[in-house]
């Protein structure tokens, strides 16, 4: 009995050891690494420059970006493929899920922004397609550049905060704004609250004896009944939608094709 | 017949005091009782009369007021002799000339004598108080409404009001509804049950304060409510020494519609708070029946301010009792522009720099 658990054990272990170079075959995950450019869209000192580019804002923006092309999509859409790259590399920030992945889909053609845990919020719909407006003028000609694009753009929104980006002078602006609303509706209060208002009422005056019910008839009479279909409640605009990659992770993201 | 009331020790004029609720002389600090002062003045309107009975009964009458110009009466100062006019409502003023209490008692004798008074309880200094701390409160009220020169325009008025009780009985039908609902796959239920309700309320009210003089607008009289009937007293001339007094103007059956407005308002609020535990209620019929049942002339103190601010007139009163000071703090332009962008820069810079440094 027993050797044959080792038998058993030693066929699982050959196993892996045949299938892994497969698996390797298909995706290089290496720690710290943040370009992964299988369509070779990129040259070799372009990869580099992003992927230092990439690694100098993660820290600050607690989150990873990450750029992936591909010329085989092995049959799945951008959204899936872009997911499960992330899901399976085991992606994030520190022991966060923080990531945003930009992948440049030949296949498809297609490029897709995928994020998960923090940068859901951060990326919302809106921004994802003002980021693709900007990232589409480069693709599929300067990937370079394109990718330049989607780092500055991601680090912007993310290290901003969930508010839209204003300079100092958008806030001031909007606080005297806010303020000057917020006076007018104090002077109102104070100009109205002038007035002296009756105290009195029915009980002030009212005899000793209260009131004294003679007559009182609740009769029942009928039951009408009416029937409405339920509508089942839509989301209200804004914020960000997502959806589960095949692994069941929460994903957000948008792309376009080209 | 003009009347003022004189110390028994130096002669001055007596005025009531509202503190120690006695006639008292500013002079010697003789002070007198309302029933005393009362006493002495009847039994110097004995000698008087035992004196010159025969000859100047008809001249004092013709003397003390006579013709009149218009709404305008004539009539000479009880302590001076100067001739002096009033209109035809007065019951208590000064004398413009010497300033001693002139209470021109016919007037208010014979069926037009108030059964009843509350006495003032708010001496000027108190009254000066209240209404100086109010002004202060607005902090958009103009300067010079809180001014010495203003607060010394004060003046203690007696205001005729009639005190009425009213039955009143209210006959009210309504249509009501219950509504339940409940979700039957992918359907909404709601069943609405109807009802017919009917109410008949009745209630005593009494004491329904309504003011009978011409010159006192009604709205600030009402918001002067509520007056403290216990401390209501017999009337006495005396009281009204040392202040202003008006007469009735409007008879109870004049004022009779205003009351009676209220209390149907009343009884139909009460008889509405009687149909509850409905989701709707609409009422669909209402029958009011008020019966009169009783209407007494008394006098309650008021003090009252009367200010021209930029051609507008604005009127304050306290009640003369309790304290409670009734009017509409005028509005300075300037100092809402002031306030205005004060309270914008304020809160702009808290909020920019809040808005800076968090985000």
């Amino acid at each position: 009995m027993r050797k044959i658990k080792y038998i058993l054990l030693l066929i699982i272990v050959m196993q892996a050891i045949v299938m892994s170079p497969v698996l390797a075959a298909k995706v290089h995950y290496e720690e710290g690494k943040r370009v992964y450019d299988y369509a070779d869209l990129l040259t070799n000192s372009e990869e580099e420059r992003l992927e230092e580019y990439a690694l100098s804002i993660e820290d600050e923006a607690e989150t990873e970006f990450y750029i992936l092309t591909t010329d085989d999509a092995e049959g799945k859409s951008a959204m899936e493929f872009a997911d499960d790259f992330g899901d399976e590399g085991n992606f994030g920030y520190g022991s966060s899920e923080n990531y945003v992945l930009m992948l440049i889909d030949m296949d498809n053609r297609e490029v897709w922004i995928s994020t998960t845990g923090d940068a859901i919020d951060y990326l919302t719909d809106s921004r994802i397609d003002d980021m693709l407006d900007e990232i589409m003028e480069y693709v599929p000609d300067d990937c370079y550049k394109a990718g330049e694009t989607y780092l500055d753009e991601a680090y912007d929104y993310i290290c901003y905060g969930e508010d839209d980006g204003d300079t100092v002078f958008g806030i001031v602006l909007m606080c005297l704004f806010g303020s000057a609303v917020v006076s007018g509706i104090v002077l109102l209060v104070m100009v109205s609250g002038a007035k002296t208002k009756m105290t009195v009422g029915s009980a002030t005056y009212m005899g000793a004896g209260g009131i004294t019910i003679n007559q009182r008839e609740d009769i029942y009479t009928h039951t009408t009944t009416t029937k409405h279909r339920i509508e089942s409640s839509s989301s209200g605009g804004g914020g960000s939608s997502t959806h589960r990659s095949s692994s069941g992770r929460r994903h957000g993201g948008g792309g376009r094709k080209f | 017949m003009v009347k003022t009331y004189k110390c028994p020790g130096c002669g001055a004029d007596m005025k009531y005091d509202a503190e120690a609720k006695k006639l008292s002389c500013e002079y010697c600090e003789t002070s007198l009782t309302v029933d005393e002062a009362k006493a002495l003045e009847e039994t110097k309107q004995q000698e008087a009369d035992d004196k010159d009975s025969e000859e100047v009964v008809d001249e004092t009458n013709e003397a003390d007021s006579y013709g009149e110009a218009g709404d305008f009466i004539k009539y000479k100062c009880a302590t001076c002799g100067a001739e002096l006019m009033t209109d035809e409502h007065t019951a208590a003023t000064f004398c413009n000339y010497c300033g001693s209490p002139n209470l021109l008692s016919e007037r208010i004798e014979g069926e037009k004598t108030p059964a009843m008074l509350i006495p003032f309880k708010i001496t000027k200094e108190k009254a000066k108080e209240i209404y100086y701390t109010w002004c202060k409160k607005g902090a958009l009220t103009p300067g010079e409404f809180f001014s010495q020169s203003t607060l010394e325009k004060m003046s203690a008025i007696y205001v005729p009001f009639w005190l009425y009780d009213y039955g009143a009985n209210v006959k009210m039908r309504a249509h009501c509804t219950r509504v339940r609902s409940e979700v039957r796959g992918n359907y909404r239920y709601t069943h609405t049950s109807h009802y017919r309700v009917l109410r008949d309320v009745s209630a005593e009210y009494l004491k329904i304060p309504a003011d009978a003089s011409q010159k006192m607008p009604d709205d600030v009289m009402d918001k002067l409510e509520p007056f403290n009937y216990g401390e209501m007293t017999a009337f006495e001339m005396p009281y009204l020494s040392g202040y202003m007094a008006e007469k009735y103007n409007f008879t109870s059956e004049e004022m009779a519609k205003r009351v009676e407005a209220r209390v149907a308002g009343y009884i139909s609020q009460e008889g509405r708070s009687t149909i509850n535990g409905y989701s709707t209620v609409a009422v669909t019929a209402k029958n009011v029946w008020l019966a009169k049942r009783r209407a007494s002339y008394v006098m309650l103190p008021v003090w009252m301010l009367t200010y021209r601010y930029k051609g507008k007139e604005h009127i304050f009163a306290i009640n003369g009792q309790t304290g409670k000071l009734v009017g509409k703090r005028p509005i300075s332009a300037g100092k809402c522009l002031g306030w205005y962008f004060g309270m914008l820069g304020v809160f702009t810079l808290i909020s920019s720099l809040v808005g800076v440094f968090v985000l």
